[in-house]
């Protein structure tokens, strides 16, 4: 059956694709201009190019090295990642299936990591991570930003309170323990959610640049972001590196996206409540 | 089942990973003396080149020092280090500039350079370095100012010439909106971007005035200063920066010149390279003043000043390091790397065009620098001007009598 | 909710333990400064309560707070109005697998992966007054009017904030409904196609209901967002946040007393930066915690009449 077919939903619609070329177009001025060479895009901005070429692309991998730049960056992402959503689906389970005193505060108390901002905590962190040996070294930076769980919390909470208790009993009655619980049956209803989430913060961790620009000192260990920053440092005479650098930075994770994002749309809870 | 199948490697790798990277710092403390130094991140794009050929040089001549330079010293991370006590052997610092450097010199935390030969160096570097009477940091030996970039296609249809005088500054600017040519493109937006304007004209039009204002306060009548925020103002008015300059950003008013809409900008010395490169007919002048002088601003810029930290283990190879980027060696390979303009004429300048940037008689008052190094707690003449004065005159909301009076006000505070 | 054992500890410690070292812990630590006199690098002198009255006292620093206190406040209240709605029935229309929705989807999204430096020049580029492409599409089909440097002009500077604000994460908004929407049960959507009921009615009366949470929630974090963002009013405006202050945030605020003199040219050093900034972030601490807390007993209390 076509739902789509009220004419509010085609108008929607086309909304919806208006919005999404003004987007298409921004992004794809941006990779055009990253085709073009530095003296082109300053004294014809408007014009027609000179030329398109893959020059400031070649020169971001062979003067810099952008393949490391981005290794490291993958690598802080998925570790970090997966504490991140290790610790707070914990927490959010925790939180959302379980009454017990304390556990408004204990909500709260989990949302203020994102009220005060970073640039002032951040001596007692560098002294807790000097302390444990960890300065200039990925684990820093990854235990930082895997552990920074307020809003991962926030939402995840919300959806395991919303898991029917049915399922659960069900569960207990089988005689599961209760992390078998958790990872057999709750995790896996929350999917959508948890990819969601996921994909939310891999972007947040992704763009993080004061926290690797502190922790991460020698240049082999730095981030894409450390990267971009020295050339946005100023614009002007690095903008041919600083546009190919963020369209590079983009266009894998946007690829890795979309592959998720099949994921996300999945509607896995429909037929697993009914069932 | 699936998920923790998952969760269970990657966390035991990550612990792995943890305990791998914090065995590892114990290590590495051999014979050689390691000097880690903290370079100026943020002018990482600019000075790379210039640092891989000084280091490179250092460790040839000194092989029993091994030199672990980092792009790592920005304002942040140098906050940071300072006050977790972990700065690194060697760090750059911004001299006089800032009251930075002052407050970590007494408050213990850099050690004094002693027995260095200091017969090139100016008045003004000494300066730079020295507080409380001892030097902390590898002296300036470039300065960095502004500059006006014209184009000389635009300037040669109009039957205009480099002005000589400051008479002829503002002629040619006239001549220029006449012929519906947007004379000056300036970026009213930024604090900064419009303040360049000011620092040039400020120094060839009142280095007398400010020079009064460091030595006897809020005194005087500055009429020179005056003819400063005057020029501003009507130039504003009158459409000299084009007809939206107020809400234009810097890229986009540098654009502008550069898509050759305008016919000057008033822009940095360290931008020079981005303009010469561009494939475009550009010229540079310095604003010659009412004594028909051409005039610079003061301004050695940090490059290549370094102090070192109280706590390194190796102060006798920091000072050897410091030693290096004071000699005439060091900054030669700055400047043939990097194009500014040095302060001494013992550096040879190859490039034409650098040649022409350092085409000055004088170098004037840098308003800014000098209203800073004069602020105390309570009144910063140099604030007040960026980001209440300029915007105010720009916008024709005060005239230049009471921007004078306003700042006499601060100063009394 | 269950009510169980202490089941529920195994699940908060590993997660409370790791959050309250490197997160809580260095805030509250952090948040004493406040109480001292200090420039980040000389001697710390205890002050007492005496920042925080001169932060409401001297008319000066009032002023900017106030200023930089109503500029977010219009970010968040037009966040709320404008774009949490139009987040909604996006969501909504890719939930329902509209056409095309993955595409849309992924592309609403992406603005999110390019650094804010280069989403303002890339604006630049399309916007400016003079080499602006879009500027130069109006002049060339004659809508002279429109030829403005929309970026810069101080009467609207602080919507042109919050547009590029929302360009950039407009996607974050929309995945977290969806999610919520693939949530939800079916069942009643199911039966409300086959009544025949227009699309208004069932996004409001089925759809909107059961992730009414989320919204809360997410009102929640745009309110955060607004009081913590500070990137774009800091390159668009500058430390000071533009043109008598006409793009400055709360956040920009704290970092311009904190570290604001931090610059190419040099300058000052506060004798009370770090002092002053401190307050000022705990202040905004608060200004963010009541709200925060308002909003969880207001979330909680319909739980406990659903429960």
């Amino acid at each position: 059956m076509d739902r789509n077919k009220g004419y509010i939903e085609k108008i929607v619609n086309l909304i919806m694709w208006f919005s999404a070329s003004f987007i298409l177009f921004v992004l794809g001025y941006l990779v055009y201009n990253s085709f073009r060479s530095k003296s082109d895009v300053m004294t014809n901005t408007l014009g027609k190019p000179s030329g398109l070429s893959l020059d400031n692309y070649i020169k971001l991998f062979v003067n810099e090295r952008f393949e490391k730049y981005f290794f490291n960056s993958l690598l802080i992402l998925i570790f970090a990642v997966v504490l991140l959503i290790f610790l707070s689906s914990f927490v959010a389970y925790g939180l959302g299936r379980y009454r017990f005193r304390g556990n408004k505060i204990l909500r709260v108390f989990f949302l203020i990591g994102m009220m005060f901002p970073i640039q002032l905590g951040i001596v007692p962190i560098f002294l807790m991570i000097k302390g444990i040996g960890l300065i200039d070294s990925y684990a820093s930076v990854i235990l930082i930003l895997g552990t920074a769980i307020s809003m991962p919390v926030l939402m995840l909470t919300e959806f395991f309170s919303q898991l029917p208790d049915e399922v659960y009993e069900a569960a207990t009655l089988d005689g599961a323990g209760e992390f078998r619980i958790f990872f057999s049956i709750m995790f896996p209803m929350a999917q959508p959610v948890v990819f969601s989430v996921c994909l939310i913060n891999s972007v947040n961790i992704w763009n993080q640049f004061f926290i690797p620009l502190i922790f991460l000192q020698t240049d082999t260990k730095k981030t894409v972001p450390q990267l971009v920053v020295k050339f946005t440092g100023n614009l002007f005479t690095n903008m041919d590196s600083a546009l190919s650098a963020s369209v590079l930075s983009t266009v894998p994770i946007l690829i890795l996206f979309i592959i998720f994002s099949k994921k996300v749309l999945s509607g896995f809870m429909g037929g697993a409540v009914k069932g | 089942m699936m998920r923790r199948k998952v969760f269970i490697p990657l966390v035991m790798a990550m612990l792995c990973l943890l305990t791998a990277c914090g065995s590892k710092e114990k290590e590495g403390q051999d014979q050689k003396a390691s000097l880690t130094i903290w370079g100026d991140a943020d002018n990482q794009a600019v000075l790379e080149p210039a640092f891989t050929k000084i280091n490179e040089k250092f460790s040839e001549e000194n092989p029993d020092i091994k030199i672990n330079y980092q792009y790592s010293g920005s304002l942040d991370s140098i906050n940071v280090a300072l006050q977790s006590d972990s700065l690194p052997d060697l760090f750059w610092v911004q001299g006089n500039k800032s009251t930075k450097m002052a407050e970590m010199a007494k408050n213990g935390y850099l050690l004094p350079i002693e027995d260095q030969n200091y017969d090139r160096f100016t008045d003004e570097a000494l300066e730079y370095g020295t507080v409380d009477g001892k030097i902390y940091c590898s002296l300036p030996s470039f300065i960095s100012f502004v500059t006006f970039y014209y184009n000389k296609d635009i300037f040669d249809e109009a039957g205009v010439k480099v002005p000589t005088t400051w008479e002829e500054f503002v002629k040619v600017s006239e001549t220029l909106k006449e012929k519906n040519v947007t004379p000056i493109a300036l970026g009213g937006n930024g604090d900064f971007d419009r303040y360049w304007y000011i620092q040039a004209t400020a120094a060839s039009l009142s280095t007398n005035d400010i020079e009064s204002i460091m030595e006897n306060g809020a005194q005087g009548d500055w009429e020179e200063l005056a003819d400063v925020f005057d020029n501003f103002q009507k130039f504003s008015e009158d459409g000299m920066f084009g007809k939206d300059f107020i809400s234009t950003d810097g890229n986009g008013a540098k654009l502008q010149f550069t898509n050759g809409q305008a016919a000057m900008t008033v822009d940095g010395t360290w931008n020079s390279k981005s303009y010469f490169e561009s494939g475009m007919n550009i010229g540079t002048f310095n604003l010659p003043g009412k004594d028909g002088k051409k005039y610079a601003q003061s301004g050695p810029n940090n490059m290549n000043t370094y102090a070192i930290s109280k706590k390194t283990k190796h102060p006798q190879a920091a000072m050897k390091y410091i030693e290096f980027l004071n000699s005439k060696e060091a900054q030669q390979i700055i400047a043939d790397e990097t194009g500014e303009v040095p302060m001494y004429k013992d550096i040879e300048i190859q490039d034409e065009k650098v040649k022409m940037l350092g085409d000055f008689d004088e170098v004037g008052s840098n308003i800014y620098n000098k209203f800073s190094q004069i602020a105390t707690e309570t009144s910063k003449p140099q604030d007040l001007l960026l980001t209440s004065i300029l915007p105010d005159l720009m916008q024709n909301k005060i005239d230049s009598k009471q921007a004078v009076d306003l700042l006499k006000e601060e100063l009394e505070k | 909710m269950l009510k169980n054992k202490k089941t529920y500890l195994f699940f908060i410690i590993p997660g409370l333990f790791f959050y309250a070292l490197f997160v809580v812990y260095p805030i509250f630590s952090a948040a004493q400064i406040s109480l001292f006199k200090w420039n980040g690098i000389g001697e710390k002198v205890f002050v007492g309560f005496q920042n925080y009255i001169e932060l409401f006292t001297n008319p000066i620093l009032l002023g900017q707070f106030g200023n930089a206190l109503k500029n977010s406040l219009i970010i968040f209240i037009m966040t709320a109005c404008f774009m949490i709605p139009l987040q909604i029935i996006y969501a909504y229309m890719i939930y329902s697998k509209t056409r095309g929705s993955k595409l849309l989807q992924s592309i609403i999204f992406s603005p999110q992966f390019i650094s804010t430096p280069v989403i303002v020049f890339i604006f630049t580029l399309l916007l400016d007054s003079n080499i602006g492409a879009i500027n130069n599409f109006f002049s060339k089909i004659g809508l002279n009017f429109l030829v403005k440097p929309w970026l810069g002009l101080p009467s609207i500077g602080i919507y042109i904030v919050w547009l590029m604000i929302s360009w950039a994460g407009f996607g974050v908004g929309m995945m977290y409904f969806i999610a919520a929407m693939n949530m939800i049960s079916t069942d009643s959507l199911e039966s409300a196609y086959l009544d025949g009921a227009g699309f208004w009615k069932r996004l409001l009366l089925i759809v909107v209901p059961q992730i009414r949470n989320t919204i809360f929630n997410l009102i929640l974090i745009s309110y955060i967002t607004a009081m913590t963002i500070f990137d774009y009013s800091y390159i668009l405006g500058g430390v000071s946040g533009g043109v008598d202050g006409s793009v400055d945030v709360m956040s920009l605020f704290f970092y311009r007393i904190a570290f604001g003199d931090n610059n190419p040219l040099g300058g000052n050093l506060s004798e009370n930066s770090m002092g002053m900034g401190t307050t000022i972030a705990v202040s905004l601490f608060f200004i963010i915690f009541i709200v925060a807390v308002f909003q969880m007993i207001l979330v909680f209390r319909k739980d406990d009449i659903n429960g």
